[in-house]
């Protein structure tokens, strides 16, 4: 479904001064499957995604979804993000919010009305579905970030940071919700810091360290408890903090 | 899609607590009109037209400034344009979206104030019949379509500062900048071609010829003088102005449509 191959970008921060935030980063995640992508601040996650979504291009390399380049925007027409902080219209309800998120993918509204009415439901922001977003909590503005990402029932959801801000209540339903997406055969791909979440959710997992693809395998092939792999691989890379 | 996006545009700027504020102080303006011109109590009609159609033309200036410079500016700084450009929504969607929103505020608090204006000179024409005048409300209204038509113009600017403007600042900057500079070019042209080559220099003279060709002449959308005096505006002068207004907005659209394609969303 999502296919990188020797993707780099390189930013410009100022005049002579360059930052390489991904270098030959190659990727695959099949239809069906949770991918976990981790890495520590800055390895290049974010970036990742970015250029999953057309939000940044790749200097070199090549980014299809469902065999699509990214630069065709149908190639996101089943897709769904939530971003790394919710960037939501406050001044907008819940449901005004899932309304215009619905329209945006060409969803009826009696479709996005029935959807709305569910994803507000499991996400418990029923009762806060009428008032202004910019009364809400952080992780009510989250869980609302959370059903805009799949008002239209994408086949590939993009979660970057999905239990951030959340309280132990609020994870357990974007928790369960994610687990009921796998269930129901979506494609889904996650970055995250929270690697007992990535060890329970996930198929496959791959640790991005300075911009380059360290590690990729199977989840349930691992030898070592996640966090002792990730700390090998951090040092393998050579990063300061972790030698 | 642009019509989701045109709505949300729209409903911002409306829940937007700085355009009742914008709209209370045109409505105040007016409402001083009456007072004025009873102290007047010579050419009113005149004196409230002029009045009626500078706070309308003050009004949708300070909506621009405020509201509609910071909206795709606030957008790519705070990335709530994330939810669009990840669907399969183009990007020059998102872009005419959000420019046709902050247009239908524009014609929203334009017709608000039309109403104002109309029933302020009704109020004046009232009360002091005697010194009213000719004044045209035919061209009352159309004069405010015109500044309607303006204060597009001058959205579809900023829209295009906002994607070159490091800041939301530095596009209200540019903007503001270009609606003196569009306000005065023409009579500063007059003035220099006028003016012999000792009073000016042909430097100046070769710059304000220059800022007159490169910003938008918004003096061709002022038909105070026409409405004040009910004077007869040729049908051809009206078309001029509005294949202007529309040809330059479309300019702006379309260049700022190509430097958003290229820009990236960091």
């Amino acid at each position: 479904m999502i296919h990188l191959d020797q993707v780099s970008k390189t930013f410009q921060l100022a005049p002579g001064k360059r930052v390489t935030a991904v270098q030959g980063l190659s990727l695959s995640v099949s239809r069906g499957e949770v991918f976990g992508c981790i890495g520590p601040n800055g390895a290049g996650k974010s970036t990742t995604i970015k250029l999953l979504l057309d939000l940044i291009r790749p200097d070199s390399g090549s980014i299809t979804i469902n065999g699509l380049p990214t630069a065709d925007e149908s190639s996101r027409a089943a897709v769904g993000y939530l971003p790394e902080s919710p960037y939501i219209y406050d001044f907008l309800t819940a449901h005004e919010y899932l309304r215009y998120a619905g329209r945006l993918s060409g969803l009826p509204a009696a479709v996005i009305s029935t959807r709305s009415g569910e994803l507000l439901a499991k996400l418990k922001l029923e009762q806060a579905a009428d008032r202004r977003i910019s009364g809400y909590s952080k992780g009510m503005q989250q869980r609302t970030a959370i059903a805009a990402a799949l008002i239209h029932n994408p086949d590939l959801v993009v979660l970057d940071e999905p239990m951030s801000g959340l309280d132990p209540l609020g994870r357990k339903l974007v928790f369960d919700l994610i687990a009921e997406l796998k269930e129901r055969g979506k494609t889904v791909f996650i970055s995250s810091h929270v690697l007992t979440d990535i060890e329970r959710l996930c198929d496959r997992v791959g640790i991005i360290v300075q911009g380059r693809l360290w590690h990729e395998g199977r989840v349930a092939e691992l030898t070592m408890p996640l966090e002792e792999l990730f700390l090998q691989t951090v040092a393998e890379a050579g990063l300061d903090e972790v030698k | 899609m642009m019509q989701a996006i045109a709505w949300v545009t729209f409903l911002e700027g409306l829940r937007n607590k700085a355009v009742y504020g914008i709209t209370l102080l045109a409505g105040l303006m007016m409402a001083f009109t009456v007072v004025l011109c009873g102290m007047i109590m010579r050419d009113v009609g005149k004196v409230a037209t002029d009045f009626t159609l500078s706070s309308a033309t003050f009004a949708a200036l300070l909506v621009v400034l405020f509201v509609g410079v910071s909206s795709i500016a606030r957008d790519m700084e705070r990335k709530t344009l994330y939810l669009a450009l990840s669907r399969a929504v183009p990007r020059w969607r998102y872009l005419l979206g959000r420019f046709a929103g902050l247009a239908l505020l524009q014609a929203a608090i334009i017709l608000l104030l039309l109403g104002a204006s109309l029933l302020t000179l009704v109020l004046v024409r009232q009360l002091y019949g005697s010194f009213f005048g000719s004044v045209s409300f035919g061209l009352v209204c159309l004069a405010h379509l015109f500044v309607l038509l303006q204060m597009v113009l001058l959205t579809a600017l900023s829209v295009l500062f906002s994607l070159v403007a490091s800041s939301s600042f530095v596009t209200f900057l540019l903007t503001t900048l270009s609606w003196l500079i569009g306000s005065s070019t023409q009579a500063a042209k007059q003035l220099v071609e006028n003016a012999t080559t000792e009073q000016t220099a042909p430097a100046i003279k070769l710059l304000v010829q220059a800022a007159y060709y490169l910003f938008p002449n918004f003096s061709l959308f002022d038909l105070k003088t026409a409405a004040a005096y009910g004077l007869a505006l040729s049908p051809a002068r009206l078309g001029f102005g509005l294949l202007y207004g529309v040809g330059y907005s479309v300019a702006a659209l379309s260049l700022a449509i190509l430097l958003f394609n290229r820009k990236e969303l960091t």
